[in-house]
């Protein structure tokens, strides 16, 4: 099954989104792949998953986030879906 | 006299990019610059320090400056041993025996005991000190012609606030700016010590062209450092600065907290009154505390002194870089202030 289209960032929302990721990145990575790791590419710890965080709720609108979905991001795309998920 | 050759690894990082830029425009050395993934338009060439060096890095280098280095204070010791440590394998397959290795530390590598001797990581207040005091005893083991440069803190350079990377205190400004840092833990008497990036690589300019066998540089503010008290402030002022400016909503200073009464009162308060999210920023917070609380100032060789002016202009770069996040509204905690009999506000 597809996730309807209205349900998807628009391609401004994704560009936002990505540069916030890029914003709280402390590597020299540029691609956002949906396999890019935060870690282990775009040297990401936890303080800066938290922080990416808090910027995308204020940047769209969202209710604050589970400290444990938080955690449990690892990828691009897992930021991705999640804010897909959230604003769906 | 032919050119010195001289390799920087870690080209991109704060460090390596300003020494790379420093060093490029002089006519006596041959810089080339190597970094994970390289840059073309600089002409930084890529290497992944495990693997076998690309062809371009082959040849004799007169100086290898080591500067790549992954800094969080949070990753696992292995991840930290696999980035701080095992690139020296890397090193050693271009260093010749006449090949003066510089290796950039950190003021911090001596942990708790005042020493790099210890391979214990209880000795160290993360495994980013452990690893990198590891580091600095390989690399004493492998190099004959070694020198060590061990800088404090560093931020952006001091004439422009200009900055290859955005972390340590950037990352306490990024938490300011987007309310995930509403309150610090910070006594007095304590200091942070903290240091432009120019003057990180003026010391290692001055050790690539006097090298002396088996030199230990620290950079830092040393007996010279400001308090936490003044220098978060200081910053925040300077954000402030920048989103008037900008017309951007004013953020307040947060609030400094002695470390006792962080303790005593406001994480019991916060344990009973924030989120779970809130309660985890704070426990990240505590990462920090050992570089905002210098009891004792660093032992430096070359004292720098930090003036409002460098940090002022090191908070506007990061404002002008990331200016999206320099200008998030505020948004306050849900939750009541600390008991105002423990506190000290700023």
């Amino acid at each position: 099954m597809t996730t309807p289209a209205s349900n998807q960032p628009t391609p401004d929302e994704q560009a936002t989104l990505d540069q916030l990721m890029l914003d709280h990145s402390s590597s020299d990575h540029t691609s956002l792949a949906d396999d890019v790791e935060l870690a282990a590419d775009m040297g990401y710890d936890s303080m800066a998953r938290l922080q990416l965080i808090g910027a995308v709720e204020r940047e769209f609108g969202l209710d604050e986030v589970d400290e444990w979905e938080v955690a449990s991001l690892r990828t691009v795309g897992d930021v991705r879906q999640l804010v897909a998920r959230l604003t769906a | 006299m032919s050119a010195q050759r001289i390799l920087i690894t870690g080209a991109t990082g704060l460090v390596g990019s300003q020494l790379l830029d420093e060093l490029s425009a002089r006519a006596d050395v041959e810089v080339v610059g190597t970094s994970r993934r390289g840059d073309a338009a600089r002409q930084i060439v890529p290497w992944d320090m495990t693997l076998a060096p690309p062809d371009a890095l082959r040849g004799t280098w007169d100086v290898i400056v080591h500067a790549a280095a992954d800094v969080r204070w949070t990753n696992t010791a292995e991840a930290a041993h696999a980035a701080n440590v095992v690139p020296l394998d890397g090193v050693a397959t271009l260093a010749g025996p006449q090949t003066h290795v510089v290796q950039v530390s950190t003021a911090y590598a001596t942990g708790r005991r005042g020493s790099v001797d210890s391979p214990d990581l209880a000795d160290y207040r993360n495994t980013y000190e452990w690893s990198k005091a590891a580091a600095e005893r390989l690399a004493q083991q492998r190099f004959s012609q070694l020198s060590i440069v061990r800088p404090s803190l560093i931020i952006g350079r001091s004439g422009d606030g200009r900055a290859a990377r955005f972390q340590g205190m950037y990352v306490v400004l990024r938490g300011i700016a987007g309310s995930t840092i509403p309150c610090l833990p910070a006594a007095a008497e304590a200091r942070c010590d903290v240091i432009p990036v120019d003057a990180v690589t003026a010391v290692l300019a001055d050790v690539i062209d006097r090298p002396q066998a088996g030199a230990v540089r620290t950079v830092a503010n040393g007996a010279l450092a400001r308090s936490a008290r003044d220098v978060v402030p200081t910053m925040v002022d300077a954000l402030n600065a920048w989103r008037a400016d900008h017309g951007a909503q004013l953020c307040g200073q947060p609030r400094l907290i002695e470390p006792d009464a962080w303790d005593r009162f406001f994480l019991p308060f916060a344990r009973e009154h924030l989120s779970s999210r809130q309660l985890l920023a704070l426990e990240l917070l505590r990462n920090y505390e050992p570089y905002l609380m210098l009891s004792e100032p660093i032992e430096a060789t070359d004292q720098v002194a930090l003036t409002d002016a460098t940090l002022s202009v090191a908070t506007r770069f990061w404002c002008d870089a990331l200016p999206r996040l320099a200008a998030q509204p505020p948004r306050p905690w849900q939750a009541a202030q600390p008991r105002s009999a423990a506190e000290v506000t700023t």
